[in-house]
């Protein structure tokens, strides 16, 4: 091959200068063509290789930046484009970016201290109307208002969970038991439940349910479970809530039940049902969602063997 | 029975000193760390309701200092910072309870007795719901004057449902204070008792009412329902 390479160099030399025959070119042309034109192919495959090889090495930062991107959600706004081995051309655009990203999380982070900053300073408030309107002589006007800063109270209470599960990532290491973080919960409300005309009953597990997680955000969704429950149930009858093994919470009332329709809605945030009497302010569910969230479990509603709604809260086991 | 009250809010501390005042107890408020100290130091009180955020200090540091002298006086705090770590840094400072604003002043004057009813503390040995009395020394409940035939399981049973007027008191505790740990117990020994208490209180008209909490325990509340 090689020899047939170098025969054809020196043919086409001597053309070139004139120093072969008139008409040999014709025959050159003929040679070469039999000689050599299968090597193009390879000569291509070899150069769309090398490009493809060198593209793609040089690319490779460009692609970790890219996977880095998709994972920025407003959980995680410190994360930036890594600028390593990025190309020369495209390290102004990666900077760019880091620095939008930048500015981004400035504003998430004075939203979210706004929001957690103005349900604190609201509870002194709160609390003066709460014990003013206890002081005052009793009246249907005076009960009215006493439900209505409850009620505005249970609001400023979610506002401030949603903007700390917001704003602080959750530490789920602990150790804790989910028996007993639910068992403290059902005490607090049930005198609250009877209040209101219901009843709250627990199903305890027979053993310990030990996992992984935050102890003050299961118990805040365990609790906004319950509340749920009692404001959906009938006056008089019982909200179940059941502990199960390996790692579930599930919480049943006797109301009337989500339609199939809004189940997919029921955990977005400030989502109330269409026509629905406001019991609160929609947020109750989603900060259930959110804890179960940030301990890779899942909540959702199953059909119960009666009518009512079936909250089903699943966490992993702590052996996961 | 004199209560101090540190609160640098002054609605909320004209309020906080009503409650108290309609409890039957005189209050006192001072707005900041510096007069409390200077209060405390004045005056013989039984018990303070401390303020977390005050305008001139941590309500924390006081408390600290407080223990440090060795001074025994129960502390309510009451704050709006409700978080775990909050909490435990105000026990672990030496509250003797945590009460998180908005809070019901029922509630308050309820915390604030439990603690004066502590052993050494100053409040007497009646506890009161409804139209029933518990003489604690004495061992003898009254329902409008008249006593109860109670037996003892029912009287103990009674005196912790009282002590927690309101809120849930778990069955698993009654059984450990009534039985111990580890006698033979059977398992609806505790629903029996309530059950005889329930009736006994109802048929007396003690104008309050014993709630069941299924699987955790049981909670006493003013008025009659069921």
């Amino acid at each position: 091959m090689v020899v047939g390479f170098a025969g054809l160099v020196i043919k086409a030399y001597r053309i070139a200068h004139g120093l072969s025959e008139e008409g040999q070119a014709d025959v050159f042309v003929e040679e070469f063509m039999k000689e050599a034109a299968w090597s193009f192919p390879l000569f291509a495959a070899v150069v769309l290789a090398t490009v493809v090889v060198t593209v793609r090495t040089s690319l490779a930062p460009l692609k970790q930046a890219s996977n880095r991107a998709s994972r920025i959600d407003p959980t995680s706004p410190g994360v930036r484009l890594d600028n390593v081995g990025v190309p020369n051309e495209l390290l102004s655009l990666v900077a760019a970016i880091n620095e939008a990203l930048d500015r981004l999380e400035r504003g998430f982070e004075t939203q979210r201290r706004f929001t957690g900053d103005a349900a604190h300073e609201l509870r002194t408030p709160l609390a003066i109307l709460t014990s003013g309107l206890e002081a005052m002589p009793e009246s249907d006007e005076v009960r009215r208002l006493r439900q209505d800063v409850m009620r505005m109270t249970r609001l400023v209470e979610q506002l401030l969970r949603i903007a700390r599960l917001d704003a602080l990532p959750i530490d789920t290491r602990p150790t804790v038991d989910l028996g007993e973080i639910t068992t403290a919960v059902v005490e607090q409300l049930a005198p609250w439940a009877v209040g209101l005309g219901c009843t709250i009953a627990l199903e305890p597990p027979p053993a310990p349910i030990v996992i992984s997680g935050d102890a003050d955000a299961l118990a805040s969704a365990v609790r906004n479970l319950i509340e749920n429950a009692v404001h959906h149930t009938l006056a008089g009858t019982e909200v179940v809530v059941a502990v199960n093994a390996p790692a579930q919470v599930r919480v049943t009332d006797h109301g009337p039940g989500i339609p199939e329709s809004d189940r997919a809605n029921v955990f977005s945030r400030f989502w109330r049902a269409p026509g629905q009497a406001r019991t609160g302010a929609g947020l109750g569910l989603a900060i259930v969602a959110q804890v179960a969230h940030a301990h890779r479990g899942s909540i959702g509603i199953e059909d119960g063997p009666q009518a009512g709604a079936n909250f089903v809260l699943n966490l992993k086991p702590s052996s996961q | 029975m004199r209560v101090l009250v540190v609160e640098d809010e002054p609605r909320m501390a004209e309020l906080i000193v009503g409650i108290i005042d309609r409890a039957g107890f005189v209050a006192d408020t001072v707005p900041g760390v510096a007069d409390a100290d200077h209060a405390l130091e004045f005056l013989p009180y039984d018990a303070a309701v401390l303020d977390l955020g005050l305008a001139d200090g941590d309500g924390l540091t006081l408390l600290a200092r407080l223990r440090a002298r060795r001074s025994g006086l129960p502390v309510l705090v009451l704050t709006a910072r409700d978080t775990l770590d909050d909490r435990v840094a105000g026990l672990d400072a030496g509250a003797d309870d945590y009460l998180i604003k908005p809070f019901a002043g029922a509630e308050l004057v309820a915390r604030l007795k439990a603690l004066l009813r502590r052993p050494g503390h100053s409040l007497g040995v009646m506890l009161e719901a409804g139209t029933l009395t518990f003489d604690t020394i004495g061992r003898e409940a009254r329902a409008g004057g008249t006593a109860l035939p109670l037996a003892r399981q029912e009287l103990a049973i009674l005196e912790h449902l009282l002590r927690r007027f309101g809120r849930v008191v778990p069955k698993a505790l009654l059984e450990e204070k009534l039985y111990g740990d580890g006698g033979e117990l059977e398992s609806n020994a505790i629903p029996v008792h309530v059950h005889h208490l329930r009736k006994k209180l109802f048929d007396a008209g003690a104008g309050c009412t014993i709630h069941t909490v299924r699987g955790v325990g049981y909670f006493l509340t003013d008025g009659i329902t069921e």
